[in-house]
């Protein structure tokens, strides 16, 4: 009964028009290509997070959505219509800087007003929209100061107000947060996703911050070299990493490398020799018996005990070589027999509770069949 | 204990030669700077004189016992009187406004082009501007006069077209003064501009064109302000020395050019009156040079200072 | 495309009026013809007619004495005056003091030479102190102007560098003195060569100062030159000046050889690194 209530995603619905197509897009400099052969649909209403690395070309594909960088070739259209060679000021787009570029020379009043200026709007109504955005953004007292006379956290407010001004079909934004101290960052996070539902645009963010990207937005690209890696919801691609690549750079994990011994529709069984493990696994490989692959298990998936398990399959044995104590959690490093470094993370449920086990004391290390993933990219 | 109380008497020693940084530049600018402005306010409250020095000193030791001591403001009263002192000036004035103006109308577009000229270019451009600069003031006004000669390149090129057949007088006037403190003093307008320019974050135009703005407006209503301080501070550097110019104005400039650097020159070596010209110097700093510096102070006034006061209100 | 052009031709137009008015000088300069502007031919003659010119020669060696002592001394008070504004960021009388050490820079020069001028009669009338002669009212004149440039160059970079650099250096146990001399003096020494390079060109170029100040024992280039202006040219005039800016040109080449050197010198390091 649940399962009918809930309702489709956008992406998830083959009858639904994408609002934002990129096709083919790629972008160089020089020689030195940024964005490459670069696909991706996004739909109306989606809080999209592309993330990478600097230099994945992240920027430069956003840039290319705003209109600052002409593609190489490829094409992109925003709500059916061909965006490729229109100019900046006639795209129905706007951004937020990651610098917020908010004009020094003009109030937060004006900054807001600059985008409806240009339409040549009436006034009263200008002041109007002004003045319901500043309050959306809980900065109407301010609306006299010049940038310079505000905090770090007012002018992203400011930059926020003045990108939404103009009811872009698109918001991009550029590490919206990036400037922002830490505690600042994790409340305007929520703040950020609260706005973007109220006024109801399409969000596309770029950021490095795994973390924002995971907890703001509906999807989430993984880029990596001007490619994507992969896209999905966020409990998707961290649970589901389709690649060495995503796996490794979202939260950490611990890989296993060995071959597939066994392979079936509901289960496969990989021999991992060198660390002598056995790793069985839920899923299917879908990869011919005896070829190599890598099993990434996720570190709060792993359960550390000093008794040998009664199994022969899905553990470890190891030494403990550091634990890091982070307050609501433990990182436990364990090093293997054949010199690999494995991690498992274990709550801290009781306070001064003794240290069930110390360093360079000898453990097992063991994992559910449905804990490992089998990545063969 | 000892080895510590040793170690403090040496900083104390090193912290006193440091003082002395203070103390040399301090007395040295009291006597050479101080000392002979109080002598210039001094000699224009005096009474001019036949005599060596040509004027009666406003405090003075009178033969027998006692100190005299008389203010004569003749000097200051007769600056105003004489309308020529007033045209002298206004004269100078407006001959300094022309001039910024010309080096704006110049430099910006100068400066701008170097701006938007590849980054690899613009060091080279930029020591292309100041490199005339290096030369001597002097050789660099030689130019111009010579250029504008009755028989220099201009008019002989005039006449060799047939556009004219007698030489056309483009020396000693108020034109070719201009003209010359435009070609001196632009530099000083093309860096502070540059300057303000290449300071200017390129994503101020980008958040423009991205709202809506076409670059001609976001030319005028971004570019433009944001290189408001250079310019300001460029007119400034023009126009200070300009008012005061006097060697561009005696020559390159004719008899109806006179400025005030030119008079205070003639009254103090010519008409050998000290007083007047000390009160004419005077009359000119306090007019001219003081709202300019005011104007100075208020344009140096830092925009992009953030108060630590605002980033508290994040977590308030 | 078309804006690039309007670029270039903006460009092309203000170097040729920097330019034009130069190269007229130095064509002109090689011109057989005593009238300045009617070419006659190639010639050296002006040259040796330079050369020749007692007047000139004397002013010339009249101005780099002048020249050198006043940069010295300015830079050496200078960078005194930079590190008062710097680091002593409070004492009696600060405010006056930086607005006299900035004073020079927007005084026209006619009532900074008028008034030492007129002060430096005051003392020998009503004082009685002897009287300076020679050079020595102009370099005061220089030096005062100087002390201005050199302060603002090296408080420049005195203030742009971290002072933690001074205090790990004593942190690692060298005494003030010695971090003065191996720290703070190395680091700001590009900064007073700088300075003292501006206050000798200043002092070379001067003409108001100079006017107001000189005697006839101590005439200046600058006062030769501007003499023989205001008589009119002559064609020695564009041969002195071609070789003003020959000279100019060979230093600032050279100064420009020497800083690309010494940037391949570091980026050739880097690329061994």
């Amino acid at each position: 009964m649940k399962l009918a209530i809930k309702k489709l995603e956008p992406w998830q619905n083959p009858n639904e028009e994408p609002y934002i197509s990129i096709e083919n897009i790629s972008k160089n400099f020089g020689n030195f290509p940024a964005v490459v052969d670069f696909n991706l649909e996004i739909y109306k209403g989606e809080f999209f997070s592309l993330l990478g690395g600097s230099g994945c070309g992240k920027s430069t594909l956003l840039r290319m959505l705003a209109g600052f960088e002409q593609p190489t070739s490829g094409k992109i259209y925003i709500d059916g219509m061909d965006m490729t060679n229109i100019p900046p000021y006639e795209r129905p787009v706007n951004m937020m800087f990651q610098s917020y570029a908010l004009f020094p020379h003009m109030t937060v009043e004006q900054n807001v007003a600059f985008g409806l200026k240009q339409e040549n709007m009436a006034k009263s109504e200008i002041k109007d929209r002004v003045y319901d955005l500043l309050d959306l953004v809980e900065l109407k007292a301010f609306a006299k100061r010049k940038p310079n006379q505000l905090s770090g956290g007012q002018r992203q407010r400011t930059a926020l107000a003045r990108s939404l001004a103009k009811q872009p079909k698109v918001l991009l934004l550029d590490e919206p947060l990036a400037a922002l101290d830490k505690k600042l960052r994790d409340k305007t996070q929520f703040e950020l996703v609260n706005i973007q539902e109220e006024v109801g645009v399409t969000f596309i963010m770029v950021t490095h911050d795994q973390e924002e990207a995971m907890t703001m937005s509906t999807r989430v690209g993984v880029m990596e070299q001007g490619r994507i890696r992969q896209v999905g919801a966020p409990r998707e691609v961290y649970e589901y990493p389709n690649s060495r690549f995503s796996a490794e750079f979202i939260g950490s994990i611990n890989l296993f490398d060995g071959l597939v011994v066994e392979e079936e529709r509901d289960h496969a069984l990989v021999r991992d020799e060198e660390n002598d493990c056995t790793l069985y696994i839920s899923h299917s490989a879908s990869v011919p018996l005896g070829s190599q692959a890598t099993v990434a298990i996720r570190p709060e998936k792993v359960t550390i005990t000093k008794t040998p398990p009664k199994t022969d399959r899905n553990f470890t044995k190891g030494e403990v070589e550091e634990i890091a104590y982070l307050g609501d959690v433990s990182i436990y490093h364990v090093r293997l027999k054949s010199g690999k470094l494995v991690m498992a993370t274990v709550p801290n449920l009781q306070r001064g509770a003794a240290l069930p086990i110390e360093w360079e004391e000898e453990v097992y290390l063991k994992w559910n069949s449905n804990s490992g993933i089998i990545l063969t990219a | 204990m000892k080895q510590q109380y040793l170690s403090k008497t040496t900083w104390r020693k090193w912290i006193n030669v440091q003082k002395l940084s203070i103390k040399i530049p301090y007395a040295w600018m009291l006597l050479f700077l101080i000392g002979p402005l109080i002598a210039l306010v001094s000699i224009s409250f005096s009474e001019p004189a036949y005599a060596l020095p040509p004027y009666e000193a406003v405090l003075k030791y009178v033969e027998g016992t006692y100190l005299s001591l008389k203010f004569h403001i003749s000097n200051y009263i007769f600056i105003f009187k004489d309308s020529m002192y007033a045209t002298v000036f206004l004269r100078s004035v407006y001959i300094a406004f022309l001039s910024t103006a010309a080096c704006l109308i110049i430099g910006f577009p100068f400066a701008y082009a170097i701006f938007r000229a590849p980054p690899f270019w613009r060091n080279m451009l930029i020591l292309l501007v100041v490199l005339p600069f290096y030369t001597s003031f002097l050789v660099r006004v030689y130019a111009w006069s010579s250029i504008l000669s009755a028989n220099g390149p201009i008019n002989s090129m005039l006449m060799s077209l047939g556009f004219i057949s007698q030489p056309l007088q483009l020396l000693y006037n108020d034109a070719a003064v201009v003209l010359g403190i435009m070609y001196c003093y632009l530099p000083f307008m093309v860096m502070p501009i540059f300057v303000a320019l290449q300071k200017m974050d390129r994503t101020m135009l980008e958040a423009a064109y991205d709202l809506g703005c076409k670059p001609l407006r976001g030319f005028f209503t971004i570019t433009i302000p944001l290189a408001k301080k250079g310019i300001i501070a460029g007119s400034i550097l023009v126009l200070v020395p300009a008012i005061g110019e006097f060697v561009i104005p005696e020559l390159l400039g004719g008899s109806r050019t006179v400025m005030i650097g030119r008079t205070i020159w003639t009254e103090f070596f010519a008409n050998r009156d000290w007083p007047l010209a000390a009160a004419l110097a005077i009359s000119m700093f306090l007019l001219v040079i003081v709202p300019i510096n005011y104007v100075q102070r208020a344009n140096d006034y830092n925009e992009d200072e953030v108060s630590n006061k605002n980033q508290e209100a994040d977590h308030a | 495309m078309r804006k690039k052009l309007f670029n270039i031709s903006i460009l092309f137009f203000c170097y040729a009026l920097l330019y034009l008015p130069m190269i007229n000088i130095i064509v002109y300069s090689f011109n057989a013809s005593k009238i300045t502007s009617v070419w006659q031919g190639f010639s050296f003659k002006w040259y040796k007619a330079v050369l020749n010119n007692p007047n000139i020669i004397s002013g010339l060696f009249t101005s780099l004495k002048l020249a050198t002592i006043s940069a010295t001394v300015a830079t050496i008070i200078g960078t005194l005056a930079a590190f008062a504004l710097v680091r002593h960021k409070r004492f009696k009388g600060r405010n006056i003091f930086e607005s006299m050490v900035h004073m020079p820079l927007v005084m026209p020069e006619v009532i900074t030479g008028l008034s030492l001028m007129l002060f430096l009669f005051w003392l020998r009338d009503f004082f009685y102190l002897p009287a300076f002669s020679g050079i020595t009212p102009i370099a005061i004149a220089h030096i005062t102007l100087g002390v201005a440039y050199v302060t603002v160059i090296v408080r420049a970079r005195l203030s742009d560098y971290d002072m933690a650099v001074e205090e790990a250096a004593m942190d690692l146990g060298a005494h003030p003195s010695k971090v003065f001399f191996r720290i703070t003096i190395p680091i700001i020494a590009p900064s007073c060569v700088a300075g003292w390079f501006l206050a000798f060109a200043l002092s070379l170029d001067d003409v108001v100062l100079a006017s107001f100040l000189s005697s006839p024992e101590s005439t200046t280039l600058p006062m030769v030159i501007f003499s023989s202006l205001k008589m009119g040219a002559t064609p020695q005039i564009n041969a002195l000046a071609t070789i003003m800016i020959g000279v100019v040109l060979t230093g600032v080449l050279l100064a420009g050889l020497y800083m690309y050197g010494k940037q391949r010198k570091a980026m050739a390091k880097e690329a061994v690194l």
